[in-house]
């Protein structure tokens, strides 16, 4: 307990302008793009996260998480707790986690509906 | 432009500048070009530095992550962080009140001449007063709980915030704000942390919302997707 109130010190390494809470963890130097079938959408803070199954070229499928900014953020610029469901059919990008590879933070989708949106879109 | 008007025109500037304070209410947004970020490394005291050294060793940015298990924000924190959370201020005659979006923090800072009692409760956000200095707001702000989580600070940290108004054709929405600010810690710090924040002005552009974030992860675990939470 000790070990992990000390730990969380670091914290103060990681106030960035990326997010209220790390994300060092991902490659912000990389982006990596998949397709495929969400299984499941959390719209939640202080992340929110879509679980799905990408297919690649060769039709193989594995299972990704893709995590995304907190849905007070994405309220702001234009999602709605329906903009993703299980079952849809989604494009995206993101930066891979530094560790997991089937883990990316979000850049850009593509809806079911076809319609694209860009994480630059938060005009901070 | 004859000498009438011009007379005019600079009294009425005289006025402008000798009358009531700028009034800073309204929403604010965190700017991310123009604004200052602390030092780095910051320059922690020796003990202080030891005890991150050893956190450095055994962290583990899942579990260990203050944001992601929900921990809220407070002084200086509240006003370093430049994501996309904006805080809104409401200035009333006696009292400048800030709430913020980002873990529905609240500050209230007492303009009525009085000073920070020195049995004043600890607190994550701490006892801040004000007076105007001319057209600056200067806020002092004390008793501070100590942290070890989020943004280091001991009992001893003293935050001294300077407010600024700026108006002008530079500025993209009519106005801006420039927060100078001085965070004193000599339990933490070696020497004072100075840093310039910027807000850009957001009324009727920025909707602020709810932000609870611990609400959300419960919901998770009683729908039976705790496992699906991957910070936890």
């Amino acid at each position: 307990m000790i070990k992990r109130t000390l730990a969380w010190a670091l914290l103060a390494l990681s106030t960035c302008a990326l997010a209220h809470h790390s994300v060092s963890n991902f490659d912000f130097d990389k982006e990596t793009s998949i397709s495929g079938k969400v299984t499941y959408f959390s719209f939640t803070n202080p992340h929110s996260f879509i679980d799905m199954e990408a297919v690649d070229a060769q039709g193989a499928t594995s299972a990704w998480k893709v995590f995304a900014t907190s849905k007070v953020v994405l309220q702001r610029y234009g999602w709605t707790p329906s903009s993703v469901k299980a079952g849809d059919t989604i494009s995206v990008t993101g930066h891979p986690d530094k560790l997991k590879p089937r883990e990316m933070y979000l850049t850009k989708i593509r809806f079911a509906d076809g319609t694209e949106w860009l994480r630059k879109s938060i005009d901070n | 432009m004859n000498v009438r008007a011009l007379l005019g025109f600079v009294c009425t500037m005289c006025v402008t500048a000798s009358a009531a304070p700028p009034d800073l209410t309204g929403v604010w947004m965190p700017e991310t070009k123009r604004t200052e970020a602390l030092p780095r490394p910051l320059p922690f005291t020796p003990p202080v530095q030891a005890a991150f050294d050893l956190a450095r060793k055994t962290y583990d940015e899942h579990l260990d992550d203050a944001g992601r298990n929900c921990l809220p924000y407070g002084m200086p924190q509240s006003m370093l962080g430049t994501a996309a959370y904006p805080y809104e201020i409401i200035q009333t005659p006696n009292r400048i009140t800030m709430l913020f979006e980002l873990h529905m923090g609240v500050r209230r800072i007492y303009m009525d001449g009085r000073s920070i009692p020195a049995d004043a409760m600890r607190t994550r956000m701490g006892y801040s007063v004000g007076r105007w200095e001319g057209s600056t707001l200067v806020v002092e702000t004390a008793a501070l709980s100590p942290q070890s989580s989020g943004f280091r600070r001991s009992e001893r940290m003293r935050i001294t915030e300077r407010f600024e108004l700026l108006t002008g054709p530079g500025e993209p929405e009519g106005k801006a704000l420039r927060v100078h600010i001085t965070i004193d810690d000599p339990v933490t710090y070696t020497h004072p942390l100075v840093v310039n924040k910027y807000y850009r002005y957001g009324t009727g552009k920025f909707e602020m919302s709810e932000y609870f974030c611990t609400e959300d992860l419960w919901q998770q675990i009683y729908s039976g997707n705790e496992s699906r939470i991957p910070w936890r």
